[in-house]
């Protein structure tokens, strides 16, 4: 049972977790900087303009992904439902990829990303609402159509793409925690992240109204159709955000709500900054082991499907009889 | 100012040109059970998810306390009146105190984190229905007939003035039958609850609700008292069969 006392205390705790856990991915990488070095001038531009970005960056998309999978798993009543199940990271995917085609400059891609994630989003409230009486199963289905599509479409520019853009083009298809940029655009997406992710939090309590069904949430007095609405946006847009500056990180969306909802249940007022503070743990955790024992830039998103789909098959079937 | 509810020329299709209900007008007295009964398929679910607002007419106004439903928030409908429905399958599990908790939802304000008295309200419910030894049990390991005393207990946790049930006694054994219907029996006495329910069973409506609705071919074939409409040749007419009581 959940109260406020127990929602603090554990969130707070996570909290410090992941403050620690930064702190420490800070001081890592191919090189290791004790706490006192990071403040020197001549290790200034590795720490503080490439290490703190991408720190910033693995918070907010690993959160985003978690909070994001976690409301859409509820909203289209399928636990296998997660940001990508929508459609909305391909379309991003091919934002950045028209971007490319058309040679133009370089934040454009991320611009371009963003804007056709959210016409997916868009269409997807579209269909929600003309179609606002139909299964959740609708909305499943619609996403992962358009997740073909725009996927074909990427994939066929990918067949066509020189040798050095088809390189950048995996980035946007594996997923990628490299994008260079300033800390200030990654402070600024944090901060829409956190934003987003509060709001959604103060209707916590509809989600778990919604997750009895809608007819029961219904007759417990929820405006299900407006709660609905509010959703799809809030989890589209995280996605959108997340997607249009580190590619596709697949199954972090999926297997960290599931994680989460093993360990502290399913009342949302508890869980939903468990959510994101688990997400962004995992990511850092995950990028910092990367850019530490391997010389290498590998790929996050197959990573974390490494790491995240025989976990997932692992709970799956232990759930189902 | 004696009726709870009204129902004004009600006209509901699913699709077009196949009216499901037409011209369903009646009222519901405060403090009485009504019962809806008529064949499969004529619309008896139908008629009850209209007045949970479940579902729109396309024609026609229902009233709660005289104001039309439009006057009502979702949230303060469902302060008024709670739906037992036959079935909930949460995609995400969760314990049956967890569960009936949930009735307090249109009481509650802000985050919704429940004070002392609501947790009190939900073990009292618990207990009205006989379900307390499985509090901390996952809903869906109960079977039918525990799950359906436990969607009970939280309609009641609900505590509503208007109590709408659909087929609520279908996976109850004869012994919860009696006393489950016994207790609404007399939370209606005691608390005045008016209470509308879809039966099947004869012998249950004719024991316990006061007034009956027939309903056949889409519209309402009768309404009035029990002694007085539930005769063998009101059924015969009705469920097209021969039926001795």
């Amino acid at each position: 049972m959940s109260s406020p006392l127990k929602t603090i205390v554990i969130s707070g705790l996570g909290l410090l977790i992941l403050l620690i856990v930064a702190f420490v991915s800070l001081c890592s990488g191919t090189e290791f900087f004790s706490p006192r070095e990071l403040f020197m001038p001549s290790f200034k531009s590795i720490v503080w303009d490439l290490r703190f970005p991408r720190i910033l960056l693995a918070i907010a998309a690993g959160g985003a992904l978690a909070t994001s999978g976690a409301v859409l798993q509820v909203l289209l009543k399928n636990p296998l439902a997660d940001p990508y199940i929508l459609g909305i990271s391909s379309a991003a995917a091919f934002g950045a990829t028209l971007a490319f085609l058309t040679h133009l400059p370089f934040p454009w891609i991320s611009v371009l990303a963003f804007l056709f994630s959210l016409l997916a989003l868009w269409l997807i409230v579209l269909a929600a609402q003309k179609y606002a009486n139909t299964s959740s199963h609708f909305l499943l289905l619609t996403g992962v159509l358009m997740s073909f599509l725009f996927s074909s479409v990427v994939t066929l520019f990918f067949t066509f793409a020189q040798p050095f853009e088809g390189a950048s083009l995996l980035f946007w298809l594996m997923g990628s925690l490299s994008f260079p940029l300033s800390p200030w655009v990654t402070l600024l997406m944090l901060g829409f992240v956190l934003s987003i992710s509060v709001l959604i939090y103060r209707y916590s309590y509809a989600l778990n109204l919604l997750n009895l069904g809608e007819d029961h949430a219904q007759t417990l007095g929820v405006d299900t159709a407006w709660m609905k609405t509010i959703f799809l946006i809030g989890s589209s847009l995280l996605t959108a955000l997340c997607v249009s500056f580190t590619g596709m990180i697949g199954f972090l969306g999926l297997m960290i709500p599931h994680l989460v909802r093993w360990a502290w249940g399913s009342d949302h007022r508890l869980t939903l900054p468990l959510h994101f503070l688990s997400g962004a743990l995992f990511l850092l955790i995950t990028d910092t082991s990367i850019r530490t024992f391997s010389s290498q830039e590998i790929s996050i998103g197959a990573v974390t499907a490494l790491l995240g789909a025989p976990v997932f098959l692992g709970i799956l079937w232990k759930k189902t009889p | 100012m004696n009726s709870i509810l009204e129902l004004k020329n009600i006209f509901f299709q699913y699709a077009p040109l196949t009216p499901l209900l037409e011209n369903i007008s009646f009222s519901v007295s405060r403090g009485s059970w009504l019962s809806i009964l008529g064949p499969n398929g004529c619309g008896k679910t139908t008629l009850l998810k209209i007045i949970s607002r479940q579902l729109l007419p396309q024609q026609g106004t229902l009233y709660l306390d005289e104001k039309p439903y439009d006057t009502f928030s979702s949230k303060a409908l469902a302060q008024q009146m709670a739906t037992v429905s036959q079935e909930c399958y949460p995609t995400f599990s969760l314990s049956v105190l967890e569960f009936v908790l949930l009735g307090r939802a249109p009481h509650l304000k802000g985050l919704s984190f429940e004070s002392e008295a609501d947790h009190a309200m939900a073990l009292q419910a618990l207990k009205d229905t006989d379900t307390l030894a499985f509090k901390d049990r996952l809903l869906h390991t109960l079977s039918g007939g525990e799950r359906q005393r436990v969607i009970l207990a939280k309609a009641l946790t609900q505590e509503p003035r208007l109590l709408l049930l659909d087929e609520p006694s279908s996976h109850l054994d004869l012994k919860y039958q009696i006393e489950i219907f016994s207790l609404l029996k007399e939370l209606q006495q005691k608390k005045n609850l008016t209470l509308i329910s879809v039966l099947h069973d004869i012998h249950l409506t004719k024991e316990f609700s006061e007034e009956i609705l027939f309903l056949k071919n889409y519209t309402l074939f009768a309404h009035g008292k029990t002694q007085a409409l539930l005769t063998e040749e009101n059924l015969s007419r009705v469920f097209d069969i021969r039926i001795s009581l």
